[in-house]
Protein backbone atom coordinates (compact mmCIF):
# COMPACT_ATOMS: atom_id res chain seq x y z
CA UNK A 1 0.00 0.00 0.00
CA UNK A 2 1.37 3.20 -0.96
CA UNK A 3 1.92 6.20 1.58
CA UNK A 4 -0.91 9.21 1.64
CA UNK A 5 -0.84 12.30 3.49
CA UNK A 6 -3.98 14.69 3.54
CA UNK A 7 -2.92 18.00 4.94
CA UNK A 8 -5.88 19.29 7.16
CA UNK A 9 -4.08 22.70 8.24
CA UNK A 10 -0.98 24.40 6.49
CA UNK A 11 0.59 27.45 7.98
CA UNK A 12 3.98 29.23 7.52
CA UNK A 13 5.08 27.84 11.19
CA UNK A 14 2.33 24.93 11.71
CA UNK A 15 1.01 21.90 9.93
CA UNK A 16 -1.31 19.39 10.05
CA UNK A 17 -2.06 16.38 8.06
CA UNK A 18 -2.83 12.43 8.36
CA UNK A 19 0.10 10.28 7.73
CA UNK A 20 -1.80 6.75 6.67
CA UNK A 21 -0.75 3.23 5.08
CA UNK A 22 2.90 3.26 6.94
CA UNK A 23 3.96 1.75 9.89
CA UNK A 24 4.67 3.09 13.82
CA UNK A 25 7.98 3.07 13.16
CA UNK A 26 8.40 5.44 10.12
CA UNK A 27 5.86 7.88 12.14
CA UNK A 28 8.08 8.10 14.84
CA UNK A 29 11.13 8.46 13.24
CA UNK A 30 9.66 11.44 11.06
CA UNK A 31 8.67 12.75 14.78
CA UNK A 32 11.93 12.16 16.02
CA UNK A 33 13.78 13.62 13.31
CA UNK A 34 11.87 16.61 13.43
CA UNK A 35 12.30 17.32 16.87
CA UNK A 36 16.46 16.68 17.17
CA UNK A 37 17.70 16.21 13.73
CA UNK A 38 17.07 18.81 11.21
CA UNK A 39 19.97 21.10 11.95
CA UNK A 40 19.38 24.87 12.39
CA UNK A 41 21.49 27.78 13.70
CA UNK A 42 21.67 29.20 16.82
CA UNK A 43 23.75 31.62 18.40
CA UNK A 44 26.71 29.65 20.29
CA UNK A 45 29.18 31.98 21.59
CA UNK A 46 29.41 35.23 22.68
CA UNK A 47 32.44 38.06 22.33
CA UNK A 48 30.98 40.82 24.86
CA UNK A 49 32.63 44.18 24.68
CA UNK A 50 30.43 46.01 27.36
CA UNK A 51 27.96 45.02 28.84
CA UNK A 52 26.33 47.37 31.82
CA UNK A 53 23.09 46.57 31.92
CA UNK A 54 21.10 44.23 34.29
CA UNK A 55 21.76 40.84 33.17
CA UNK A 56 24.91 38.83 33.67
CA UNK A 57 26.97 37.85 30.81
CA UNK A 58 25.61 34.37 31.06
CA UNK A 59 22.29 35.06 31.16
CA UNK A 60 22.52 37.21 28.09
CA UNK A 61 23.79 34.68 25.93
CA UNK A 62 20.99 31.95 27.31
CA UNK A 63 18.51 34.61 25.92
CA UNK A 64 19.90 35.13 22.76
CA UNK A 65 21.09 31.17 22.30
CA UNK A 66 17.34 30.80 22.34
CA UNK A 67 16.34 33.36 19.57
CA UNK A 68 15.13 30.99 16.31
CA UNK A 69 17.29 32.04 13.54
CA UNK A 70 15.80 31.38 9.94
CA UNK A 71 18.53 30.02 7.30
CA UNK A 72 18.14 29.98 3.51
CA UNK A 73 20.50 27.74 2.56
CA UNK A 74 21.99 25.33 5.79
CA UNK A 75 23.20 23.07 3.48
CA UNK A 76 26.07 25.14 2.14
CA UNK A 77 27.50 25.45 6.07
CA UNK A 78 28.88 22.69 8.05
CA UNK A 79 28.82 22.26 11.76
CA UNK A 80 31.64 23.02 13.96
CA UNK A 81 32.82 19.31 14.73
CA UNK A 82 33.07 18.93 10.55
CA UNK A 83 34.50 21.93 9.76
CA UNK A 84 38.34 21.53 9.00
CA UNK A 85 39.36 25.07 10.60
CA UNK A 86 40.04 25.00 14.19
CA UNK A 87 38.72 28.22 15.55
CA UNK A 88 35.57 29.09 13.00
CA UNK A 89 35.55 30.45 9.60
CA UNK A 90 32.56 31.69 6.74
CA UNK A 91 31.75 27.99 6.22
CA UNK A 92 30.66 26.95 10.07
CA UNK A 93 30.16 30.35 11.43
CA UNK A 94 27.74 33.56 11.46
CA UNK A 95 28.87 36.62 12.89
CA UNK A 96 26.01 38.51 14.48
CA UNK A 97 26.55 41.92 15.91
CA UNK A 98 24.02 43.59 18.64
CA UNK A 99 25.14 47.34 19.96
CA UNK A 100 22.26 49.28 21.74
CA UNK A 101 22.41 52.51 24.52
CA UNK A 102 19.36 52.77 26.34
CA UNK A 103 17.01 54.14 27.28
CA UNK A 104 15.09 51.74 25.31
CA UNK A 105 14.43 47.92 24.82
CA UNK A 106 16.25 45.46 22.99
CA UNK A 107 14.84 43.08 20.42
CA UNK A 108 15.77 40.29 18.28
CA UNK A 109 15.56 42.74 15.60
CA UNK A 110 17.99 44.67 16.92
CA UNK A 111 20.88 41.53 15.97
CA UNK A 112 22.66 42.80 12.86
CA UNK A 113 23.91 39.49 10.92
CA UNK A 114 27.09 39.45 8.50
CA UNK A 115 25.15 37.56 6.24
CA UNK A 116 22.02 38.65 4.91
CA UNK A 117 20.09 34.91 4.61
CA UNK A 118 20.93 34.61 8.24
CA UNK A 119 18.37 36.09 10.55
CA UNK A 120 16.82 36.06 13.35
CA UNK A 121 13.21 34.36 12.61
CA UNK A 122 11.29 37.32 14.37
CA UNK A 123 12.54 40.59 14.94
CA UNK A 124 9.83 41.21 17.69
CA UNK A 125 11.42 38.93 20.77
CA UNK A 126 12.45 40.70 23.63
CA UNK A 127 16.06 40.50 24.68
CA UNK A 128 16.66 43.09 27.52
CA UNK A 129 15.62 46.21 28.52
CA UNK A 130 18.23 49.20 28.86
CA UNK A 131 17.79 51.72 31.11
CA UNK A 132 19.57 55.59 30.58
CA UNK A 133 23.55 54.83 30.57
CA UNK A 134 23.47 51.19 29.98
CA UNK A 135 24.67 49.73 27.08
CA UNK A 136 25.44 46.07 25.90
CA UNK A 137 27.47 45.67 22.89
CA UNK A 138 28.30 42.19 21.56
CA UNK A 139 29.62 39.64 18.49
CA UNK A 140 27.86 36.50 18.95
CA UNK A 141 29.05 33.39 17.22
CA UNK A 142 25.85 31.37 15.37
CA UNK A 143 27.31 27.53 14.87
CA UNK A 144 25.23 24.53 12.99
CA UNK A 145 23.48 21.89 15.37
CA UNK A 146 21.14 19.83 15.82
CA UNK A 147 18.74 19.24 18.65
CA UNK A 148 19.67 16.44 20.09
CA UNK A 149 22.25 18.16 21.72
CA UNK A 150 20.61 20.97 23.22
CA UNK A 151 17.33 22.67 22.62
CA UNK A 152 18.44 25.70 21.13
CA UNK A 153 19.07 24.05 17.65
CA UNK A 154 15.66 22.52 17.88
CA UNK A 155 13.72 23.42 14.68
CA UNK A 156 10.56 21.82 15.75
CA UNK A 157 9.07 23.01 19.00
CA UNK A 158 5.60 20.79 19.28
CA UNK A 159 5.84 17.95 17.15
CA UNK A 160 3.65 15.02 18.13
CA UNK A 161 1.05 12.41 16.25
CA UNK A 162 -1.78 10.45 17.86
CA UNK A 163 -4.20 7.64 16.07
CA UNK A 164 -6.92 7.94 14.31
CA UNK A 165 -9.75 5.76 15.33
CA UNK A 166 -11.73 2.94 13.85
CA UNK A 167 -14.90 3.37 15.10
CA UNK A 168 -17.39 0.05 14.43
CA UNK A 169 -21.16 0.36 15.00
CA UNK A 170 -22.78 -3.06 14.91
CA UNK A 171 -26.90 -3.22 15.75
CA UNK A 172 -27.16 -0.35 17.22
CA UNK A 173 -30.22 0.60 19.74
CA UNK A 174 -30.15 4.29 18.66
CA UNK A 175 -30.39 4.95 22.57
CA UNK A 176 -28.24 7.76 22.30
CA UNK A 177 -26.23 7.47 25.11
CA UNK A 178 -22.86 7.34 23.24
CA UNK A 179 -23.94 10.87 21.73
CA UNK A 180 -24.43 12.37 25.21
CA UNK A 181 -21.44 11.18 26.38
CA UNK A 182 -18.49 12.14 24.03
CA UNK A 183 -17.13 15.28 25.09
CA UNK A 184 -16.24 16.06 21.62
CA UNK A 185 -19.39 15.96 20.37
CA UNK A 186 -18.68 14.05 17.16
CA UNK A 187 -21.23 11.44 17.54
CA UNK A 188 -24.58 11.66 15.98
CA UNK A 189 -27.89 9.66 15.15
CA UNK A 190 -29.40 8.25 12.07
CA UNK A 191 -31.85 6.16 10.84
CA UNK A 192 -29.30 3.31 11.12
CA UNK A 193 -27.76 4.07 14.72
CA UNK A 194 -25.02 6.17 15.91
CA UNK A 195 -22.82 7.31 13.67
CA UNK A 196 -18.90 9.41 13.30
CA UNK A 197 -18.73 11.67 10.02
CA UNK A 198 -15.69 11.63 7.98
CA UNK A 199 -14.33 15.34 8.84
CA UNK A 200 -14.68 14.63 12.71
CA UNK A 201 -12.93 11.73 13.04
CA UNK A 202 -9.56 13.77 13.52
CA UNK A 203 -11.20 15.20 16.39
CA UNK A 204 -11.83 11.91 18.16
CA UNK A 205 -9.28 11.62 21.42
CA UNK A 206 -9.71 7.88 21.65
CA UNK A 207 -11.01 8.25 25.46
CA UNK A 208 -13.70 5.53 24.55
CA UNK A 209 -16.28 7.02 26.73
CA UNK A 210 -18.80 6.21 24.31
CA UNK A 211 -17.72 2.46 24.57
CA UNK A 212 -18.64 2.48 28.01
CA UNK A 213 -21.63 4.51 27.88
CA UNK A 214 -23.14 1.54 25.79
CA UNK A 215 -25.02 -0.36 27.37
CA UNK A 216 -24.68 -3.43 24.64
CA UNK A 217 -21.86 -3.17 23.51
CA UNK A 218 -22.35 -1.60 20.15
CA UNK A 219 -20.02 0.89 19.44
CA UNK A 220 -15.85 -0.11 19.85
CA UNK A 221 -13.39 2.26 19.25
CA UNK A 222 -9.81 1.54 17.93
CA UNK A 223 -6.66 2.88 17.14
CA UNK A 224 -5.63 3.05 13.79
CA UNK A 225 -2.10 1.08 13.74
CA UNK A 226 -1.41 2.80 9.95
CA UNK A 227 -2.91 6.31 10.04
CA UNK A 228 -1.24 9.02 12.08
CA UNK A 229 -2.73 12.18 12.39
CA UNK A 230 0.72 14.47 12.53
CA UNK A 231 0.64 17.71 14.44
CA UNK A 232 4.02 20.23 13.72
CA UNK A 233 5.17 23.86 14.64
CA UNK A 234 8.22 25.11 13.90
CA UNK A 235 9.62 27.66 15.40
CA UNK A 236 10.63 29.96 12.42
CA UNK A 237 13.92 28.61 11.48
CA UNK A 238 12.13 26.66 8.78
CA UNK A 239 8.51 26.73 7.21
CA UNK A 240 6.52 23.81 8.57
CA UNK A 241 6.77 22.42 4.80
CA UNK A 242 10.42 22.70 4.64
CA UNK A 243 10.77 20.79 8.03
CA UNK A 244 8.94 18.15 7.34
CA UNK A 245 10.44 18.00 4.45
CA UNK A 246 13.99 17.78 5.93
CA UNK A 247 12.75 15.11 8.24
CA UNK A 248 12.51 12.72 5.91
CA UNK A 249 15.96 13.83 3.58
CA UNK A 250 17.11 13.32 7.62
CA UNK A 251 16.65 9.42 7.97
CA UNK A 252 17.27 9.25 4.05
CA UNK A 253 20.91 10.94 4.66
CA UNK A 254 21.03 8.32 7.69
CA UNK A 255 20.54 5.23 5.79
CA UNK A 256 22.47 6.25 2.72
CA UNK A 257 25.71 6.69 4.67
CA UNK A 258 25.24 3.76 6.41
CA UNK A 259 24.59 1.42 3.32
CA UNK A 260 27.73 3.08 1.91
CA UNK A 261 29.63 2.26 5.10
CA UNK A 262 28.11 -1.72 4.70
CA UNK A 263 29.07 -1.77 0.88
CA UNK A 264 32.95 -0.82 2.02
CA UNK A 265 33.16 -3.48 4.09
CA UNK B 1 28.01 7.11 11.54
CA UNK B 2 30.57 3.98 12.54
CA UNK B 3 30.42 0.61 12.45
CA UNK B 4 31.71 -1.94 14.42
CA UNK B 5 30.77 -5.18 13.93
CA UNK B 6 31.05 -7.18 17.52
CA UNK B 7 30.46 -10.65 15.88
CA UNK B 8 29.33 -12.34 13.10
CA UNK B 9 28.66 -15.94 12.24
CA UNK B 10 26.48 -17.67 9.71
CA UNK B 11 23.14 -16.99 11.31
CA UNK B 12 24.02 -13.98 13.44
CA UNK B 13 25.39 -9.99 12.93
CA UNK B 14 25.87 -7.81 16.14
CA UNK B 15 26.99 -4.34 15.14
CA UNK B 16 27.49 -1.66 17.42
CA UNK B 17 26.55 1.39 15.55
CA UNK B 18 27.86 4.91 16.62
CA UNK B 19 26.44 8.42 16.32
CA UNK B 20 23.12 6.80 16.04
CA UNK B 21 19.75 6.30 18.13
CA UNK B 22 16.09 5.37 17.69
CA UNK B 23 15.82 7.89 14.89
CA UNK B 24 17.02 5.47 12.67
CA UNK B 25 17.58 2.26 14.62
CA UNK B 26 13.67 1.17 15.40
CA UNK B 27 12.56 2.23 11.68
CA UNK B 28 15.23 -0.28 10.48
CA UNK B 29 14.40 -2.98 12.82
CA UNK B 30 10.93 -2.77 11.96
CA UNK B 31 11.78 -2.88 8.02
CA UNK B 32 14.09 -5.96 8.72
CA UNK B 33 11.27 -7.52 10.68
CA UNK B 34 8.94 -7.79 7.52
CA UNK B 35 12.05 -9.37 5.58
CA UNK B 36 10.77 -13.24 5.89
CA UNK B 37 14.53 -14.16 5.66
CA UNK B 38 15.26 -12.24 8.79
CA UNK B 39 14.64 -14.13 12.31
CA UNK B 40 15.46 -11.82 15.34
CA UNK B 41 16.17 -8.04 14.80
CA UNK B 42 16.19 -5.90 17.35
CA UNK B 43 18.43 -3.17 19.35
CA UNK B 44 19.81 -2.18 22.49
CA UNK B 45 20.37 0.90 23.78
CA UNK B 46 22.08 0.63 27.41
CA UNK B 47 21.97 3.83 28.28
CA UNK B 48 19.53 6.96 26.47
CA UNK B 49 22.59 9.12 25.91
CA UNK B 50 25.79 7.79 26.67
CA UNK B 51 25.76 4.34 24.93
CA UNK B 52 25.61 3.63 21.27
CA UNK B 53 23.22 1.29 19.83
CA UNK B 54 23.66 -2.28 19.05
CA UNK B 55 22.34 -4.33 16.39
CA UNK B 56 21.21 -7.55 16.56
CA UNK B 57 20.09 -9.43 13.59
CA UNK B 58 19.62 -13.35 13.26
CA UNK B 59 18.76 -14.59 9.66
CA UNK B 60 17.91 -18.23 8.67
CA UNK B 61 21.34 -18.58 6.76
CA UNK B 62 20.92 -15.31 4.39
CA UNK B 63 24.02 -12.74 4.49
CA UNK B 64 22.71 -10.45 7.43
CA UNK B 65 24.84 -7.41 5.58
CA UNK B 66 22.80 -7.81 2.73
CA UNK B 67 19.60 -8.37 4.46
CA UNK B 68 20.67 -5.01 6.30
CA UNK B 69 21.39 -3.44 3.11
CA UNK B 70 17.91 -4.05 1.59
CA UNK B 71 16.09 -2.76 4.52
CA UNK B 72 18.11 0.43 4.22
CA UNK B 73 17.22 0.38 0.48
CA UNK B 74 13.43 0.32 1.71
CA UNK B 75 13.63 2.42 4.10
CA UNK B 76 15.75 5.03 1.49
CA UNK B 77 12.56 4.28 -1.03
CA UNK B 78 10.24 5.43 2.03
CA UNK B 79 11.37 8.38 3.37
CA UNK B 80 11.32 9.26 -0.93
CA UNK B 81 7.96 8.11 -1.55
CA UNK B 82 6.58 10.20 2.32
CA UNK B 83 8.45 13.26 0.76
CA UNK B 84 6.74 12.85 -2.50
CA UNK B 85 3.23 12.17 -0.85
CA UNK B 86 3.70 14.77 1.36
CA UNK B 87 4.90 17.41 -1.53
CA UNK B 88 1.73 16.55 -3.20
CA UNK B 89 -0.56 17.06 -0.56
CA UNK B 90 1.41 20.66 0.02
CA UNK B 91 0.67 21.46 -3.89
CA UNK B 92 -2.56 20.35 -3.58
CA UNK B 93 -4.19 22.73 -0.62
Amino acid sequence: MTMKVDMLELSERSARFVLSNTTPAFANSIRRAMLADVPTFAIDDLNIYNNTSVLYDEQLGLRLALIPIATENIDDYTTQDECTCEEGCPSCEVSITLSAEGPKMVYSGDLISSDPSIQPADTNIPIIELKEDQRVVLEALAHKGLGKDNAKWQAGVACGYKNLPLIRVNNCDKCGLCVSECPKGIIYLDEEGAKVSEENLVDCILCKLCEEACEIDAISVKEDESSFLFTVESDGSYSSQQLIINAGNTIKTKATEMQEILNNL
Amino acid sequence: MELKILNKTDYEINMEIHGEDHTLLNVLKSILLEDSRVEIASYDMKHVNVSEPILYVKTDGTDQVTVIKEALSKLISRCDEFNEVFSEAVKAC
